[in-house]
């Protein structure tokens, strides 16, 4: 299993060095020149050139690259070009907390939701249930996030006064009541769509798993059906399910740009919408690199899962 | 004394399809005495397997089967109890080995846990006991270092390993009655020969009985007892295995002995074939199932199905069994 680890763990600096080289190239060959943008539309072309050759910005592409990407190493992403003495580490730091607890709040509501439904689906194939909870998620999977994180603020924030319909409580710091009752609509409202793309998902790989022959061979030694579903199947069909989780998860930290603007969490998303207005093309470059680090790592962290859910895979 | 260990009478098998019900199994009858091994014969798609999964009640009798007839186990007739009490009899007084043993072993769970699991649900064992039978039922299925192996995963074995592990699985509740569905078509023929042994073997020593599904004439003649041949969902002929390969008295298992390949034959002729083809299940011809492809047929054959009789120590179901023997010439 170390083996294994340590395996997937070196077959991920190729994939970090080229998202890093992709992340870097984006925000250089983007149209239109940093030094004249920071220094606003009536700087001489001499402050310009100063500015230029401060930053490094006439070297070769393949030196300002090592230039960058030695600095992200040690964590130094630079310096927002929009608020002065800004540091992007920090501010990314700052906005690291909200994002990330959503996107683990919206997947556990999904995991919850989905797969019970997904194993009820499966087990009453055919019946009104399983009809129904089709309906459900075919509408779960039509429904954009934001109309659903709409439609919930007004139902739940505007008539039945339930919950805050914006903002954002710290759970280690406000406790962790009020961080449910900030929290819950839009990580329900990001968490929904995928929730009905795990329910169905959950459901055929779980039906696949039970026309095998071993579940033939687990019947014919007598084994109760109950045991069949949740020994011999489920551990098997959970790895389908673990992909989907893992789907999720990135999804949801993409996804966050907009249910953060919506509920107003300060989170990367929204950092990042308002760094885009801005054209703070530091900040976006570093949130870019971040965020696909966090896939890599999800990734990552999936393939270990997998280790331990299939033998197969840990031994080859 | 003939103690039967499963009778089966009259069964029937009817699938519940969208375009209405199709009897896969039509009326077959069968018994297995203790100690005995039964060969069950036919080609593909004769009803073999699907009359050992209804031995068995495998099949989902809420969505997609309908039984009838009996499948008596000693004095319980297995159809007429309620489908939970299935559970119990399955593993512990039938058990059942199938083709596949890569796909039918669970890729996820140890062989240990894969064996402990009947010990446990019918015998009640502790975990630490089961575990110690899983290791003793592998050296009883003769494989080596059966310590390191109960705590293997199925791929880490070859296919004659994992063959005997699902053997191991099968008889470790020492059942009654064990029925191989095809359990060596997916091994290489030394591996077959000594599965087959294995199964020759247990046999003899826990006096249980098998029922052998193969479409393997020559497995059978090694192994068996009696055979009984299924063509269609029926069963079309029956009788110990020397007398049926000596005088075969239905036209089909006629068909079936003279497509064997013969090493003294002559290779410039072509192998013997059965004309035509094993009718669709929705197209069941009138009278005698095999009436279309039978060379001795008549307008009687189509007219009406004929009884399954007795006819010189066989079973056979067909009107001219006593004219097609070949192999009892009137000059022998």
């Amino acid at each position: 299993m170390g083996k294994y680890v340590i395996k997937r763990l070196a077959a991920l600096i190729p994939t970090i060095f080229i998202v890093s080289v992709v992340v870097f190239l984006i925000v250089h060959l983007t149209p239109g020149d940093p030094a004249a943008m920071m220094l606003g539309e009536d700087a001489t072309p001499a402050d310009i050139a100063a500015l230029h050759n401060r930053l490094g910005l006439d070297d070769p592409l393949i030196v300002q690259y090592v230039r960058w990407a030695g600095k992200c190493l040690t964590g130094d992403l630079g310096y927002s070009t929009a608020v002065a003495g800004q540091s992007v580490s920090g501010m990314i730091a700052s906005h690291f907390l909200p994002t990330i607890l959503l996107a683990v709040y919206s997947q556990l509501i999904t995991v919850f939701l989905a797969l019970p439904l997904g194993m009820i689906a499966a087990r009453k194939r055919g019946s009104l249930t399983d009809s129904a909870l089709s309906v459900f998620s075919m509408a779960g999977i039509s429904l954009p996030s934001f109309m659903m994180g709409m439609g919930m603020v007004l139902l739940f924030a505007v008539s039945f006064r339930l919950m805050p319909a914006t903002g954002y409580k710290n759970p280690f710091t406000d406790g962790i009541g009020p961080f449910f009752r900030y929290m819950t609509l839009p990580a329900v409202s990001l968490g929904f769509i995928h929730a009905a793309y795990m329910m169905r998902m959950t459901k055929a790989s779980l039906l696949e798993v039970l026309s095998s022959d071993y579940i033939k061979m687990a019947r014919a030694k007598g084994v109760k059906e109950r045991k069949i579903v949740f020994k011999h199947a489920f551990r098997n069909s959970l790895l389908t399910v673990i992909t989907v989780i893992g789907q999720g998860f990135i999804s949801a930290l993409a996804g966050a740009a907009v249910v953060e603007r919506l509920f107003g969490i300060p989170g990367m998303g929204s950092l990042m919408v308002d760094s885009i207005d801005k054209r703070d093309y530091q900040v976006i470059q570093g949130i870019t690199l971040m965020i696909a680090m966090l896939n890599v790592l999800i990734n990552l962290l999936i393939d270990v899962i997998y280790g331990f859910a299939d033998p197969r895979i840990r031994l080859k | 004394m003939d103690e039967y260990v499963l009778r089966v009478e009259n069964l029937v098998t009817e699938f519940k399809t969208d375009r209405g019900p199709l009897k896969a199994i039509d009326g077959v009858t069968l018994q297995v005495k203790r100690g005995e091994m039964l060969g069950l014969v036919g080609e593909s798609g004769c009803g073999k397997s699907v009359t050992s999964m209804s031995v068995m009640r495998l099949y989902d009798e809420k969505t997609t089967v309908r039984y009838e007839g009996s499948v008596w186990l000693g004095d319980t007739d297995l159809m007429s109890i309620p489908y939970k009490k299935m559970q119990d009899i399955r593993g512990r007084e039938i058990a059942m080995i199938f083709q596949d043993a890569l796909s039918s072993l669970n890729p996820v769970l140890r062989v240990s846990d894969q064996i402990m699991e009947p010990l446990i649900t019918h015998q009640h064992l502790k975990r630490e006991d089961a575990y110690r039978k899983a290791v003793e039922m592998l050296r009883l299925v003769g494989i080596p270092s059966p310590e390191t192996r109960v705590d293997q995963y199925p791929h880490e074995l070859s296919g004659g390993m994992r063959q005997r592990v699902m053997i191991a699985i099968a008889l470790c509740c020492r059942p009654r009655l064990l029925i191989a569905d095809e359990p060596t078509t997916a091994l290489d023929v030394t591996i077959q020969a000594q599965i087959l042994d294995l199964i020759l073997d247990l046999n003899r020593q826990m006096h249980m009985g098998v029922i052998l599904i193969t479409h393997d004439l020559a497995v059978v003649a090694q192994v068996c007892q009696r055979v009984a041949v299924m063509y269609l969902g029926q069963i079309v002929e029956e009788a110990e295995v020397a007398e049926l390969f000596n005088h075969p008295l239905h036209p089909y298992t006629q068909g079936l002995m003279d497509s064997i390949p013969k090493l003294d034959g002559d290779s410039r002729h072509r192998l013997h074939m059965i004309r035509g083809t094993v009718p669709l299940l929705n197209q069941i011809p009138r009278g005698c199932r095999f009436a279309p492809r039978c060379p001795y047929a008549d307008a009687a054959c189509s007219a009406a199905m004929p009884e399954l009789t007795q006819a010189g120590g066989h079973l056979v179901r067909c009107r001219k069994a006593g004219f097609t023997d070949k192999k009892v010439t009137p000059d022998e």
